[in-house]
């Protein structure tokens, strides 16, 4: 990929950097609805899970209101704050029963993000540990090191030396491996399941968000920089008649229901997140609920059935993220987002 | 040890001990309680806030990247004062005289069991030396752990349930026995993850029966597993299941995990290494026990050669000298019995095992431990003795004077077990007990004791009978002798299934017949011999401590005896061990009866006992007369039935004629009055299923029981005993006629295997499955 810069330089999004002439754009308010449902074949007894749905407060997030519902009505439902700082719900159900229902309702306010042009500029090999300074949580270093699913030694190293070239700009480095993931993986949700392995992913050269985001992590922690995975979601097609919709809005991609990214800790400027599946950096489209060294740290919702042996079950995920004027009126247009950070058109 | 463990080599003691004089132990052991105080601020600060890790001194990518730091199991309170439980410190001294550190064990801390078992089997070998040293004894230092346990574990208006967690079926008998060991110590029942469910508010120990039957409430659960067998929702799958939602359950307060998860990160190479920054940033203090770097080696730099002959080791308790014997000079090695079989005392570089345990008012040290030599020689362990303080010093704790003499283990019995039981002295008065726990894994263990006892003792009668008589019959030459021998035989194996067994010898060679008698007799590791039934009794004992009887212990440990002497040369000292065997079993039913509290658990042995009685005495009658024969010959054989069913004297009462097989069928068939019979067994088997619970809604419980009922009711010997209606079969024991008992006697069979098997289902095997869900639905 290296001695193919062109179109790959071609491909990467724009960096929304700040302008001091340019008034920031107004905050956008969301009605998050996620809905994970399982059906039974037979009656099951038990049923223990631990769900990360909540969305989390962020420098660019607030969260307003937000509960989990679950249905029957559940023995336990507890939340705490994890390792993380994410919010991680522990639910079970103590009796027969043939369906599960898991709501997670959440209003949630987006601001927009933009960064400074001089940050943004610095060269990467300004951004390591070393780097950070008293202001960075020692505990940032957490995101430099291999993880469960992301191991050192893959096949991203290449994918790293390709972006991480010397003295380019931060800034650069990020829209070129966000450009580069798009453009040389095939999106495609039949390819991986998430059991599948990075350098299954990497060889394969197919997968969905949470590969992406993986080999986003695996090439910024090559380079010696702090990545971390993202979880959540992105703003939906606003709903008919109350019915759930899983539809990104506009030309956007995402798997069925939740949405994965990841993060870069840039020095002067804190986290910046990038999602390779869209080619874009993280704008006001995307609603955050919790982060991790990997996907094994946060996954949106896993647990443990007891049930007669051999029990068969059925799923279905549906996620709605509108803003709160389009859910009013179902009938209004999508709220326009701004230019800066909207994918480029191929 | 149990006998299911002859197959592992009992490790090398040598009875040298390593003596602390006291102020030498009081070095050490502030030097633990210090290392202790310092882990267990750092456990706090790791699972807590993490400051630790935003400090210079702390090695926060080692710890961040271990795959020991739970993240999952941060932020759960800790009920008390502390928050570790134990911790198993192994040290050496260096030449210089002062003490390092090379291992420490946070999340599975071992070794107590051991070394109260060392203990206790040098103080029964030396008496003198332990009677009249004024050493510390161990037992006052458990007493005081576990009234810290009961006084931590309370709960509102009753005693708190504390239980010890194992593996489910540990692979190395060494740890269950000191897992074992652990739990008798703290007088806590020891369960596998299989035992407990977590539920909303409650961490329940899981009755025998029915999923919705909710047990016993357990408050603290001290851990012998690592972490991350633990939960398979929140710590990763697990090959045995796990207690999904322990992790939560601990976090919400339904219960303490004394030892609490995610200790093995303590154990973390570069955070070892930094102990001695952290303990002064922490603890405002210097480290007193450094660790030991690579420089330091156990014992001296060469591997250790005979250290010059100890001037003689002396004779050992002189009463002058408390705590003198077997003591090394200053220095790395200490006196040992030499490895390579030299006469004289050799000096051996040893690490010293110790514990640390969470105390009421924080940490205390076992006065004692196990030491294991360090050097090439083959490892030995050695017990660690701490002496009493000089009078003039006042002692940490009185009761340890209070009776200078040896363990009081070596005083009250024979067995471990027994000495375990030994009630907690003063500091347990007033302290109210939980009642006995009952779960599938011990309920299922009495169950087994109850069907293993009761084949040790019909083997054991069988092989008996068969030695006897084959001595009479082997001198008779007679037709029907000879074929009366060969059926005899062939129940054996028939009725212990140890096929091919006796059927693929000549009964008339004896040597043939005497090797394959011995190795029933002593192969432990043939499914269907004494040695093995034995050994499986000896093992269901393990989990039994408080439900059986106190009594049980010695009687196992002294049929294990019996099983010296069945390996002779000659016949008459083997017909002595099987009776010495059969009185073992004697001995523990009068027990069980006598003692045993007539409670579900006394059902579960019951109905063991009753299932297997049944099933042998059929079997036996099958092969035995399920063929007709010559009369000379049937009498034989009925004759060595009775006297393998105890029932000759009956016999004789009820009928003054020789013993004819009709006959003996007649009492051992329908006579309720004989204990023995299947009659007896039948209707005791009756109403201990009227007593278990949940048999009137389980048809699968009681209509086996039912129909075995009605079919052996039916029996009538003569019909029995008619030759069936049809050809000979070839092969049938000497090829007499088969009868109709044959297809009688299997149907029957079968309903108890029915009824066995559905009883097992229902109380003791999980009927439901798990799995895990979600992980893969993005």
């Amino acid at each position: 990929m290296s001695e193919n810069p062109g179109p790959a330089r071609r491909a990467a999004p724009k960096i929304p950097l700040r302008h001091d002439d340019e008034p920031s754009a107004p905050s956008l308010d969301y009605r998050v609805h996620h809905l994970t449902s399982y059906r039974y074949a037979k009656p099951v007894s038990r049923n223990y899970g631990r769900a990360h749905v909540e969305p989390r407060a962020t420098p660019h997030q607030r969260v307003l209101s937000h509960e989990v519902a679950v249905d029957p009505a559940p023995a336990r439902l507890t939340a705490h704050t994890d390792f993380f700082g994410n919010s991680s719900t522990y639910l079970l159900v103590d009796g027969m029963h043939e369906r599960l229902d898991v709501h997670s309702h959440a209003l949630v306010t987006v601001a927009e993000r933009r960064y400074g042009a001089d940050a943004m500029s610095r060269p990467w090999e300004l951004c390591g540990p070393e780097h950070w300074g008293p202001l960075l949580p020692a505990e940032s270093i957490d995101f430099v090191h291999p993880s469960p699913r992301i191991p050192a030694g893959t096949a991203a190293r290449e994918l790293s030396d390709a972006v991480f070239t010397p003295e380019r700009p931060i800034g650069e480095c990020l829209a070129e491996l966000t450009g580069l993931i798009h453009t040389d993986f095939t999106y495609d949700s039949s390819a991986t399941t998430v059991a599948s392995t990075l350098q299954e992913v990497l060889s394969a050269r197919h997968g969905v968000c949470q590969d992406f985001a993986h080999v986003g992590v695996a090439a910024v922690r090559e380079a010696g920089l702090a990545a971390r995975y993202v979880s959540g979601y992105l703003r939906t097609a606003p709903s008919q008649a109350g019915a759930l919709v899983t539809q990104p809005a506009g030309e956007m991609v995402g798997s069925a229901a939740s949405h994965a990214w990841l993060s870069v800790l840039v020095p002067g400027i804190g986290w910046v997140d990038i999602d390779p599946t869209n080619r874009t950096f993280v704008d006001q489209r995307f609603v955050t609920t919790a982060w991790g060294r990997d996907y094994a740290d946060v996954p949106p919702l896993k647990g443990i059935v007891v049930g007669p042996p051999g029990s068969r079950s059925t799923l279905d995920v549906a996620v709605e993220v509108v803003p709160v004027d389009a859910s009013a009126s179902a009938s209004e247009k999508p709220v326009a987002t701004t230019g800066a950070s909207a994918p480029t058109p191929e | 040890m149990f006998a299911a463990d002859v197959s592992v080599a009992p490790p090398r003691i040598d009875p040298v001990p390593v003596v602390l004089d006291a102020e030498e132990w009081e070095t050490l052991s502030s030097g633990l309680v210090q290392r202790m105080r310092l882990l267990d601020a750092l456990y706090a600060d790791l699972y807590g806030p993490r400051t630790v890790l935003g400090t210079d001194v702390a090695p926060a990518a080692e710890l961040l990247q271990d795959p020991a730091y739970l993240r999952s199991a941060i932020g759960i309170p800790s009920a008390g004062s502390a928050h570790l439980f134990a911790l198993s410190c192994v040290v050496s001294r260096t030449e210089e005289g002062s003490w390092v550190v090379h291992e420490d064990h946070l999340d599975v801390p071992e070794g107590a069991g051991t070394a109260l078992e060392l203990r206790r089997v040098l103080s029964r070998c030396a008496p003198t030396l332990y009677g009249s040293t004024a050493l510390r004894r161990l037992h006052p230092f458990f007493d005081t752990v576990r009234t810290a346990l009961h006084h931590r574990s309370r709960a509102e208006g009753r005693a708190g349930r504390t239980v010890v967690l194992t593996d489910t079926d540990p692979e190395d008998p060494l740890r269950a026995f000191d897992h074992s060991w652990l739990a008798n110590l703290l007088g806590a029942p020891l369960v596998s993850v299989g035992d407990l469910r977590t539920g909303s508010g409650t961490l329940t120990l899981r009755r025998p029966g029915l999923e919705s039957d909710s047990g016993d409430t357990v408050d603290s659960l001290v851990r012998l597993l690592p972490s991350h067998l633990l939960d398979p929702l929140d710590l990763g799958p697990t090959p045995y299941g796990g207690v999904t939602g322990l992790v939560e359950a601990a976090r919400c307060g339904d219960l303490q995990m004394l030892n609490p998860f995610g200790t093995g990160l303590l154990e973390n190479p570069a955070l070892r290494a930094t102990l001695p920054d952290l303990c002064r940033q922490i603890l405002h203090e210097d480290l007193q026990l450094r660790p030991a770097g690579p420089a330091d080696p156990t014992g001296p730099a060469g591997p250790a050669g005979p250290a010059g002959p100890a001037e003689s080791p002396g004779p050992p308790g002189s009463a002058d000298s408390p705590g003198q014997a077997g003591q090394a000079p200053m220095g790395a090695g200490w006196l040992s019995v030499d490895p390579h079989g030299g006469d004289q005392l050799v000096e051996r570089p040893v690490r010293l095992q110790l514990l640390v345990i969470a105390s009421e008012d924080g940490f205390d040290v076992l006065p004692g431990g196990v030491a294991r030599t360090a050097d090439d020689g083959p490892e030995a362990l050695k017990d660690i003795c701490v002496a009493v303080p000089e009078p003039s010093s006042l002692p940490d704790d009185p009761r340890d004077l209070q009776e200078p003499r040896p363990d009081d283990s070596a005083l009250n019995g024979s067995t471990l077990e027994m000495s375990a039981q030994g009630n907690g002295g003063p500091a347990s008065h007033g302290v109210l007990a939980a009642p006995p726990a009952m779960t599938r894994s011990i309920g299922s263990d009495l169950f087994w004791f109850g069907r293993y006892l009761e084949r040790v003792d019909s083997t054991a009668r069988l092989l008996r009978t068969v030695l006897d008589t084959s001595n009479d019959l082997g001198s008779e030459h007679s037709r029907a002798a000879t074929t009366a021998q060969a059926v005899l035989l062939g129940a054996v194996t028939h009725v212990t299934t140890t096929y091919p067994g006796f059927q693929a010898l000549d009964p008339t060679d004896p040597d043939a017949v005497h090797r394959e008698i011995l190795s029933l007799l002593t192969d432990a590791g043939r499914p269907g011999s004494l040695a093995q039934s034995y050994s499986s009794l000896a093992h269901t004992t393990r989990t039994l401590r408080d439900l059986v009887s106190d009594d049980v212990w010695p009687i196992i440990a002294r049929m294990r005896g019996s099983f010296g002497t069945l390996n002779g040369s000659d016949l008459q000292p083997l017909e002595q061990g099987l009776t010495d065997v059969v009185d073992g079993c004697l001995t523990l039913s009068g027990a069980v009866a006598d003692s045993m509290p007539r409670n579900l658990g006394w059902d579960f042995t019951e109905a063991g006992r009753k299932l297997e009685r049944t099933m042998g005495l059929l079997a036996l009658l099958r092969v035995a007369l399920g063929h007709r024969r010559s009369r000379a010959a049937e009498i034989r054989i009925a004759t060595a039935i009775a006297q393998i069913t105890e029932s000759g004297a009956s016999y004789r009462r009820s009928f003054h004629a020789a013993v004819q097989p009709e006959l003996l069928l007649e009492l051992l068939l329908h006579d309720t009055t004989l204990p023995r019979s299947i009659a007896f067994q039948i209707e005791r088997l009756g109403s201990t299923l009227d007593r278990l619970p949940e048999v009137e809604p389980a048809p699968e419980l009681r209509a086996p029981w039912t129909s075995l009922r009605s079919r052996i009711a039916s029996w009538e010997p003569r019909s029995l005993l008619r030759p069936g209606s049809g050809m000979l079969v070839e092969g049938g024991e000497s090829g007499g006629a088969p009868t109709a008992m044959l297809a009688e006697v299997d149907s029957a069979i079968a309903s108890l295997r029915e009824l066995a098997t559905a009883l097992e289902d229902h109380y003791f095997r999980p009927s439901e499955a798990t799995s895990r869900w979600g992980i893969d639905d993005v």
